[in-house]
């Protein structure tokens, strides 16, 4: 039986999102803090990748734009962190991320041309799909520092922007 | 009991400040203005705004991602600004013209420039 490529990408978010509500159960502040830089980390290595590898312009750009939006993000939870005199903490979530991303990162360095183009485009949507419901649904109602959740809000409406413009190039791509 | 080199020192300070000019110089109905658009969630706030020629705007970015406010057709940009920057320019003609942030082409707003 074969599925439409919309129904498998929602089925793999539902799985992402599912699987790491389950990792990050109890998290605290510092470990959603922590979480989130490595996500901007992470959506940073692969937007380098897209650069050494894509001829798009669309592509180049989208890149581009991850690379300074994320980078301007953690600027942000930085200045925070030293405001509140702490420190992110590192956790499960955080190792898992990390992991999963090793996995991808070596996926789309393995493509070329077009293929590389149309795979990085889709891993955008599906990781911003699925990092944006976990801040939206699991971590900011449960952060308990004001300043971190107003700072995280502001993240995710970032991150949502990312998600249509990424959605839309998965589409100009097809 | 109330001192009287303290009653006399605030008395001698308001009257000091009854008699400065208005802080901005250019407060009359006529005057050149100063025109703050709001970057806040992915939006310029207002989205449509009228000035006269003359005035300035100023955009202010409250976002965490870096913006700009380029003319469509790109005749003149800010330069980018990051979070809590501002950037300011002032029309050079009368008219009605588009603008956007460069990085992110799905902010648009609008200024009216009456002569």
């Amino acid at each position: 039986m074969k599925f439409p490529r919309t129904v498998l990408f929602a089925a793999i978010s539902i799985v992402a999102t599912a699987s790491v509500a389950r990792a990050q159960a109890g998290m605290n502040d510092l470990e959603i803090a922590h979480a989130a830089y490595t996500a901007d980390l992470i959506d940073i290595e692969y937007a380098k990748i897209a650069l050494s590898k894509t001829k798009s312009a669309e592509v180049k750009t989208f890149a581009e734009l991850m690379i300074r939006d994320h980078a301007a993000v953690n600027e942000g939870a930085g200045k925070l962190l030293k405001k509140l005199n702490v420190e992110a903490k590192d956790n499960d979530f955080s190792k898992s991320l990390r992991a999963g991303a090793d996995k991808k990162e070596a996926e789309l360095k393995a493509l070329n041309g077009e293929a590389f183009d149309r795979a990085y485009a889709a891993n955008e949507l599906a990781y911003h799909q699925t990092v944006n419901k976990v801040v939206g649904e699991i971590w900011l109602p449960a952060v308990q520092n004001a300043e971190l959740k107003t700072f995280l809000d502001q993240a995710l409406t970032t991150f949502k922007a990312h998600e249509a413009h990424a959605g839309h190039m998965v589409t100009t791509l097809k | 009991m109330i001192n009287k080199n303290v009653v006399v020192a605030v008395l001698l300070t308001s009257m000091a400040a009854c008699s400065l000019p208005p802080s901005n110089a250019q407060s009359g109905a006529d005057a050149p203005r100063t025109h703050i658009v709001e970057i806040r969630s992915f939006a310029f706030s207002p989205a449509r705004l009228t000035i006269k020629l003359g005035d300035t705007i100023q955009w202010k970015n409250d976002d965490l991602a870096p913006h700009t406010a380029t003319a469509n057709g790109g005749s003149w940009s800010t330069e980018t600004l990051k979070n809590e920057e501002t950037g300011q320019y002032v029309p050079k003609a009368a008219g009605s013209f588009a603008y956007h942030c460069k990085f992110h082409p799905a902010m648009i707003a609008f200024i009216v420039v009456e002569p």
